[in-house]
Parts: structure tokens; C-alpha cells; sequence
């Protein structure tokens, strides 16, 4: 590294230091919009449907057979080794846990657990075929919300602000809640790297200004900073520099707009009561659910809410109703808010877990009941943005451990929420190194079109 | 200097047009004589294939020069060498057999053993190979013996003794007769001829990839019927070809190809003999597969890396093509139509293309400009139309004013709106009253209430409109009154109403 050059990233370095140390609350500055570090598309590619996007992750792969999927067979075969699936069931079949019922006009299936999903099921499409490429959750999630098995690539929210980011120019276009694991940039631009915002607490850390220090100083350090890096890329044409900046710049808006933002207190005490926020079990979901609304309503314009725990290898009889109990009233009320307010037209919700889980009894092994991972058959819910309510898409087979129709790989399902936004997955790429990437790897995927009115 | 005669290769296929003739005419001659034996025919025989001989040299120089110097390659071009080279050396084989041909000829009877030991040798090779053959198939045979010596089978033994011994005759036989065909073909006209004949098929091969090269592989079946094009077994790819779009490509597709590639694959010049300037030209190049962009020789070129000497279009040139170009080529080597690629329903629905079709067009440039107003999002709902989907809901109050400003010379252009928690002042509403052809009015939590909702009227093609969280308490009846085209109606904390019953 030349002397000049390692000068000037130490220079930044300080530059970035002294900015977390003393980040704090002031007005918002006025300034232009500032320039993005790369291209902004003018147009999109399809009409679009949806202008956001909140996608909740059941991190660890939700059990269908405990929620929509109810196979008679497992019931037969309960606690017995069939021939056929020897290899795969040492232990032996388990039947779904919880009786099933008949929900709304449609009359989909759905396990006792999820009384209030099943009162807005009308307006939801359950997928029973998701399909990921790998049975372990760190290549399952990466494939999940990277399209590829690879660590640290862009995640589709990365990808969405890429194309369209936000609108609101006071907050980010993608925001993590309840989980900062798949939000990376990659190799994007840094400034498109999801904001992850704390549930409890303050929202964000070191975001506040220290008492310390005045506004008038702050604002000074950062101006200073977003010019020293402007300056930067323009020595050097490199528009790290300007992604750097846009953060900066992104972090001193967020010290005023974010707190009114995730003040939950703002909400009408029937909304918070809608969502679980007031009871302990429904607290956590809840609260990330109504603050995505918040968000969406505000411009931003993909949140990924995770909700943890779903990986039951052992224990399904005791943890699954919990998990089951936890998520199950806030969505509905999620789903019912957007659709009061009109919200639910343009907004896609997406609810799935990386895969997901055997017809067999994992957890038999140390007593109890427990299911594997499976990533040829998952569940995925979606709802909103045109998306036909009260359909099942996709088949599996009597044990319910494959797809036997209309499989929904996770590259279709990219290709698909990326249509409902107008973009075509086959053109909204990224240069690197001399291959053009795209947010749905390599090989075709499909856009499936059935899942829409 | 090696560059400046790069021109010279342009002059190949002038070139090889005299070889091209003056073989087939030295063999019909040939023919010919052979019917009705002339004095005349053997001199100007000669003069052919002499003059064949220099101009085919010429032809494979220029050949050279081009392929080295105008930097020509491919599969397709190795080819085309490998066959020229061929023939080549094959018609200086047969005009030195028609020029010298008694003297080679005492030669090579003065040498005949020479000529004959190898043959010998050959034969020899063979008759070993048949005696061990023999051998190999009697001691398979051998088990089989034993087999017969019970009394039922003892009746095939002698048709099995005549079979060993039949095949071991006419064994020898064939070896033999083989060994005097050769000999018999051992004297020079046959040579001659069969050097004549050769070179004549390989010239008509070669001149068949040259026309591939220049005028586009299967330009000869581009144009038959399809039956007998697929009898000849190679018409299939144009044929398909044909079911690419055209609108696509005269939109899309022809745009990006004039800026990146038609300076050299076009009119003027066209590089290794493509064309990539016209629908026609593109369709029949070969360098396109329908529905197969993958195994398209134009996008493996332009996806190979940029430092690859075989990269198109040639790095440094300004003529790059950009990651969304290769999108939109990819979808149409994949069949989209305009349509298509809009999506089943996602494109325009046909109110809305009647309006694309009357407002004037929107530049870019003029686009981007309005991103000088803090907040303001104006996006294209489709890439080739210029009906806007606008977003005020993020500007500052302060700057309502500037953003309607700054979007009213696109009034008839925004058909979707969002307004949301935004004021709307008497200005605004005026403003927001002139987009005639707003389909969705987004003004949820907008500080509206009853008495503003007159300037509703003047959207009568609003079908999408949200006042959730406004203070307007009139009933939807009233609204939908006021808005005959409406659809989809939110109102204050109550249940979308959609459908008359509300």
C-alpha cells in the first residue's frame, strides 16, 4: 500500500471511530438527496404489485405436520418403521400432534395451534412445497435469503434496496427485526446492508448522542466525515466512499426519525392489544410485527422479522405449542392491520422457515417427540400484494416427505417475491468480477404466477 | 505493417471464387473425356488445374492474412481452414499427376517394388491375423466338439467341420483378392483421377463453411421448405429462430446491439462474416438459439471474462454491454414478447394502455431531475411506457409545494399517487385534482376531511383510494357516487369495502 493511501485510511478509520463514539439526536439536516453509490433504476420491469415487503423467518424450519399439513397416513402408520422409508426412518413415523380443522371460506386445514391464522386464512396462500437445496440450517439459510450456499452474499433485502430502496429518505430501505443473521450487503454497496433495530431497549445501539457532547459538534463531525469520504471516492473513484457516507448520513437522519418511529406507545391501546403486545407469550412477535408496520407504513421498503426456536429435533410436544402461541396471534393481527388500512393491496408478506421437517420421530431417541429437517417439503404462507387468498399450492406425497406437484424451489420463491415488486429477477443484477450475479443464483427459476388473483 | 494488410483479407472471398470454378470444370472435363476422348482435352485440362493451383494459392494466402491479421476465429473458421488446407494439398496433388503424370508414372513403374513391399507387407499383416482368428474360434469351438459326441448331435458335426473349413477358403480368399485390388490401383491416372475427385469434394465443402462464415450458417436451407431443410438436417435452429419477437427486438434488443456490436457486425464491416443489424440478419446468424440463451454463441461471448481474447464485444472499445442489456437479451432468446416479459397480467391492463398511448414521452433526464426535491419518488410503472407511479408521502411539508410544482408538467402522466399523512392544502388538492388519470389515490392518514372530498370528483378514473385514518366520515355509498369507476374504497378504522355492498 502506498504511503498516501494508508495515510488516508487511517484518516477514515478516525473518521468512523469518533462517529460511533458520538453519534446523537438533532434535527435533520437538509441536505440533497444524496448521490447513490451506484445506478437507480427509473423504471421497473413488471407492473408492480407490492411496494413492500415484511417476511417473517420461523428460523430453525416450522413443523407442517403441527401446522398445516395433515397427513392420514402418519396417523396409520404412527409409531411403526414403513419399509419404504427405512433408510431415511430409523425411529419410526409421527402422526401430526394437534387435531386439525377447517378455516374459513376456503376451508384450508389447519392444526389446532393457530386459531387466529386460520381466521384470516382467506386472505393468505399456504405453500406446502418449498424446496432448499440443503438439510443444515447454515447453507439452508444462506441459500434462503442469499440464493446461494456461499456465506456473507447479499440477501434479497439487500437486492430490494439495491433496485428500489426506500423512499423515505430519513430511513433505511431494509430493516432487520428480531435477528441480524442474513442481511448482509455482500457484495453490494455497503449503504444497502439491513439496519437491524433492538426490540427492547434502545432501538439501536450507540445511535444516541452522549450527553457530552453538543449537537452542534456532532453535526459537525459528521458533515466532516461524509466529506472526507466523498472526497475519497472521488480521489480515488471508488464509491465505497459514497456507500460509507450515505451510512453515515443514513445514521444521522435515524437519530431523529427512528425514535418516533418504534415508539409503540403511539399506537392505540386496541392495536397493541390486537397484536399480543400486552401478554408475555405473544410480547416478542408481537412487538417486531407492529413495529414492521410501522416501518412498511413509513416507507420502508423490505422487513425481515426473524422469530427463533423452531427447530424442534426434541421436545415438539413441549416447545411447539410456545412457538405456536407466540406467532400465531400477532400475524393474523399483522395481516388484519394491513388489511384495515389498506395496506395489504400493495404490501407481499411472506412467512416460512428455511425448510421444512420429517414425518418421523427424531426425538424418540431420548423420549418424546422431535422431527428432523427436510428440505424437500417446507411451508410457506403468503399474503397480500394480489397474492390469491385461501389457496393450498403445491402437493406432497402421502408421508408428506416430498413434493409430488408444483414445487416452489427457494429461487422461485426470490424470483416470485421480486415479480410481485416489478422486477425480474433476470434483470436485476450486479457486476463482479466478471460475472453478472442476480439475486436467484445460477440455473432457471420460475416465477409462479398461479400464487397470484 | 502487419495491420495494414489487414485489408488484404478482405479480398478472400474474391479469391476463392476461381478455384471454386475451376475445379468443377477440370472434373466435368475429365468426364468428358472419358465419353468422348479429344485431342484438346488433356492440354486445356492442364491449364486448368495450373491455373486452379495458383489462384487456390492465392486464395488460402489471403485466407491466412485474414484469419491472423483481421483477427477471424472460431469453430467454424478452423474448420473451414482444415478442409481449405485439404484441398489444397490434393489439387496440387492431382494437377502434378496431370502435368507430370508419364514421367511419375515410368518412375514409379521403374520403382514398382517400392510401392508394392508395403502392400505386401500389409497382406501379410492380414493373412496373420486370420490364422490366429482361426485358431482362436477352433479352440472355442473345441467344447463344442465334445458336446456333439452325444448321438443326437453327432448329425451336426459335419456342417460344423464345413463351416470351420469355409471360413478358413474365403478367408484367404478375401485377403487375397484385396492384396490385387490394390495392385491394380497401383498405377498413376487413377491416382489422378481419384486425387481430382477428392480435391473437388473438399473444395465444395470448403466453399460451403466460407459461405457459412460469410452470408450465416444455414443460409442455404434458411429459405426451403421446412420438410426438405429438415431432410438436409440443418434448418431447424433458423426455423425457430423465426419464432423470437420482433417488437421486443426492434424495442429492446436492436438498440443495444447498434451501440455495442453493428460497427463491426453490421453493413459496412461485418467481422467473421456476422450481421447483427437487422431482425433478418440476427435471426439467421446462428449466434442466436431460441429458447436457448445459454448455448447462444452471442451471450457465451459476451459473458466471457472481459481479458478472454474470444470476449465481444473487444474490451476498450466503449462498447460495452451492461449487466441489464445481457437481462434483456437473455429474455429474449427466451421467447418473451413485450408482453410476456410485462408479465401474464402484469403488464398494462387496457384503460391504462389507451392513456401510455396519448401522453407525450418522458425523458429519463427530466426524471431524474425530480429527484432534486427531497423526498420525492417518481418511478416508470413499466420500463416502456411513461405512465409515473409517484410516492409525496415521504416529502417535507415545506416542500409539498415544490414537488406538485415540479411534477405538473406530468399531470396526465401519474396514474398512481401516495399522499400519505401529507397535508392536503387547497394547492394541493388543485394539484393532485389535475391528474386526470390517477387509477390509485393512496391519502390514508392525510389531513382531509369532508368538506374537501369535492376535488374527488375530478378523478373519475380513481378504482384504488384509501382515506383509512382521515377524518372523513362520509359513508362509502356517497363516495362511490362521486367516482364511477371506483373499485376498491378504504375508509376511516372500518374493513375494506370492496365490491357496491360495501
Amino acid at each position: 500500500m502506498k504511503r498516501r493511501e494508508l495515510l488516508k485510511a487511517i484518516g477514515l478509520y478516525a473518521g468512523g471511530v469518533m462517529l460511533s463514539a458520538r453519534t446523537l439526536g438533532m434535527p435533520v439536516f437538509a441536505s440533497a438527496a444524496a448521490a447513490p453509490a451506484y445506478p437507480v433504476m427509473r423504471g421497473f420491469h413488471f407492473r408492480p404489485r407490492a411496494r413492500r415487503v415484511m417476511f417473517l423467518w420461523l428460523a430453525g424450519g416450522i413443523s407442517p405436520f403441527e401446522s398445516f399439513e395433515n397427513k392420514a397416513l402418519l396417523h396409520r402408520l404412527h409409531d411403526t418403521s414403513p419399509a419404504r422409508y427405512k433408510a431415511q426412518c430409523s425411529v419410526s413415523c409421527l402422526k401430526p400432534l394437534y387435531p386439525f380443522s377447517r378455516h374459513g371460506e376456503s376451508g384450508i386445514e389447519i392444526s389446532d395451534r393457530f386459531p387466529h391464522i386460520g381466521g384470516v386464512i382467506d386472505q393468505m396462500t399456504v405453500v406446502k412445497t418449498l424446496r432448499n437445496f440443503a438439510p443444515a440450517h447454515p447453507q439452508a439459510n444462506n441459500f434462503l435469503f442469499s440464493g446461494e450456499r456461499l456465506n456473507d452474499m447479499p440477501s434479497l433485502g439487500a437486492w430490494v434496496n439495491y433496485a428500489i430502496g426506500s423512499d423515505n429518505p430519513q430511513l433505511p430501505g431494509f430493516v432487520a427485526l428480531g435477528g441480524d443473521q442474513q442481511i448482509s450487503n455482500g457484495f453490494l454497496p455497503s449503504d444497502l446492508h439491513g439496519v437491524y433495530f433492538n426490540t427492547t431497549g434502545t432501538a439501536m445501539d450507540f445511535l444516541g448522542r452522549p450527553e457530552s457532547v453538543r449537537a452542534e459538534q456532532q453535526r459537525r463531525v459528521v458533515d466532516q466525515v461524509v466529506r472526507l469520504n466523498r472526497l475519497y471516492a472521488e480521489r480515488e473513484g471508488d464509491a465505497s466512499g459514497i456507500a460509507q457516507a450515505n451510512v453515515v448520513e443514513l445514521a444521522y437522519k435515524m437519530q431523529s426519525s427512528i425514535p418516533a418511529v418504534l415508539d409503540l406507545e403511539q399506537e392505540p391501546e386496541s392495536i397493541r392489544k390486537a397484536y399480543g403486545v400486552d401478554q408475555p407469550q405473544t410480547r416478542e412477535v408481537g412487538i417486531n410485527l407492529l413495529t414492521a408496520r410501522r416501518l412498511l407504513e413509513r416507507g420502508v421498503r423490505f422487513v425481515r422479522v426473524a422469530d427463533d426456536g423452531w427447530d424442534h429435533h426434541t421436545g415438539l410436544e413441549e416447545n411447539f405449542p410456545k412457538k405456536a402461541l407466540g406467532m400465531d396471534q400477532p400475524l393474523a393481527a399483522f395481516i388484519a392491520d394491513l388489511r384495515q388500512r389498506g395496506m395489504l393491496d400493495d404490501t407481499l408478506v411472506v412467512v416460512a422457515g428455511e425448510f421444512g421437517r420429517t414425518p418421523f420421530n427424531e426425538g424418540k431417541i431420548i423420549g418424546g417427540f422431535g422431527r428432523g429437517h427436510n428440505p424437500d417439503a417446507g411451508i410457506i404462507l403468503l399474503a397480500g400484494a394480489g397474492i390469491r387468498g385461501g389457496q393450498v399450492y403445491g402437493e406432497t406425497d402421502e408421508f408428506g416427505f416430498d413434493t409430488v406437484r408444483d414445487p416452489v424451489n427457494v429461487h422461485d420463491l426470490t424470483a416470485t417475491i421480486l415479480y410481485a415488486l416489478g422486477l425480474d429477477h433476470q434483470q436485476l443484477t450486479y457486476e463482479l468480477g466478471g460475472r453478472t450475479f442476480k439475486a436467484t443464483g445460477v440455473g432457471e427459476s420460475r416465477i409462479v404466477r398461479e400464487l397470484f388473483a | 505493417l502487419l495491420h495494414n494488410l489487414a485489408f488484404l483479407g478482405d479480398f478472400h472471398p474474391v479469391a476463392v471464387h476461381f478455384p471454386i470454378a475451376l475445379l468443377p470444370t477440370a472434373a466435368l472435363l475429365r468426364l468428358y473425356g472419358w465419353w468422348r476422348p479429344r485431342p484438346w482435352i488433356e492440354p486445356t485440362l492442364s491449364a486448368l488445374l495450373l491455373l486452379g493451383c495458383v489462384s487456390a494459392l492465392l486464395a488460402a494466402g489471403l485466407g491466412l492474412t485474414a484469419r491472423s491479421v483481421g483477427g477471424h476465429a472460431g469453430e467454424l473458421v478452423d474448420r473451414h481452414e482444415t478442409l481449405a488446407f485439404a484441398t489444397l494439398a490434393l489439387l496440387l496433388l492431382a494437377t502434378a499427376l496431370q502435368l507430370r503424370g508419364a514421367p511419375i508414372a515410368a518412375w514409379l513403374s521403374r520403382h514398382r517394388a517400392l510401392l508394392r513391399a508395403p502392400l505386401r507387407m500389409l497382406a501379410w499383416v492380414l493373412r496373420l491375423l486370420w490364422i490366429a482368428l482361426c485358431a482362436i474360434l477352433r479352440l472355442l469351438l473345441w467344447p463344442l466338439r465334445l458336446l456333439l459326441r452325444v448321438p443326437v448331435l453327432r448329425r451336426l458335426q459335419p456342417r460344423l467341420a464345413a463351416c470351420t473349413e469355409g471360413l478358413r477358403r474365403h478367408g484367404g480368399a478375401l485377403v487375397l483378392r484385396l492384396q490385387l485390388t490394390a495392385a491394380r490401383w497401383n498405377t498413376p491416372p487413377v491416382w489422378a483421377n481419384a486425387s481430382l475427385a477428392a480435391s473437388l469434394l473438399l473444395v465444395l465443402l470448403t466453399g460451403l463453411k466460407g459461405a457459412d462464415l460469410s452470408h450465416g450458417e444455414g443460409h442455404l436451407t434458411r429459405n426451403m421448405p421446412p420438410a426438405l431443410a429438415a431432410w438436409f438436417g440443418a434448418a431447424d435452429a433458423a426455423a425457430a429462430n423465426r419464432s423470437l419477437d420482433r417488437a421486443f427486438f426492434d424495442q429492446r434488443v436492436q438498440p443495444l446491439l447498434r451501440r455495442s456490436c453493428v460497427k463491426c457486425h453490421g453493413a459496412d464491416r461485418q467481422q467473421a462474416g456476422l450481421r447483427l443489424d437487422s431482425f433478418e440478419a440476427v435471426i439467421a446468424s446462428r449466434v442466436v438459439r431460441w429458447q436457448d440463451p445459454w448455448g447462444s454463441e452471442l451471450m457465451r461471448r459476451l459473458l466471457l471474462p472481459r481479458d478472454s481474447a474470444a470476449a465481444m464485444p473487444p474490451p476498450g472499445k466503449g462498447r460495452e454491454v451492461h449487466a441489464e442489456d445481457l437481462g434483456t437479451l437473455v429474455a429474449w432468446l427466451q421467447g418473451h414478447t413485450l408482453e410476456t416479459l410485462a408479465g401474464k397480467d402484469g403488464g398494462l391492463p387496457a384503460d391504462l394502455r389507451a392513456v401510455a398511448g396519448q401522453v407525450t414521452p418522458v425523458e429519463d433526464d427530466a426524471l431524474a431531475r425530480l429527484d432534486d426535491v427531497e423526498g420525492l419518488a417518481v418511478r416508470r410503472l413499466l420500463p416502456d411506457h411513461d405512465l409515473l407511479t409517484v410516492n409525496l408521502s415521504h416529502v417535507p411539508e415545506r416542500r409539498i409545494a415544490d414537488a406538485l410544482a415540479a411534477l405538473a408538467p406530468y399531470a396526465d402522466h401519474v396514474v398512481e399517487l401516495s399522499f400519505e399523512g401529507r397535508d392536503a392544502d387547497a394547492a394541493a388538492r388543485a394539484a393532485i385534482g389535475r391528474m386526470r388519470n390517477l387509477r390509485t389515490l393512496n391519502l390514508s392518514r392525510s389531513h382531509i376531511g369532508d368538506t374537501d372530498l369535492q376535488w374527488l370528483a375530478r378523478l373519475q378514473q380513481l378504482r384504488w383510494l384509501n382515506l383509512y385514518g382521515t377524518a372523513v366520515t362520509a359513508d362509502a355509498e356517497a363516495l362511490r357516487t362521486g367516482l364511477p369507476v371506483i373499485e376498491t374504497l378504504y375508509l376511516p378504522d372500518r374493513a375494506a369495502s370492496n365490491g357496491p355492498d360495501g
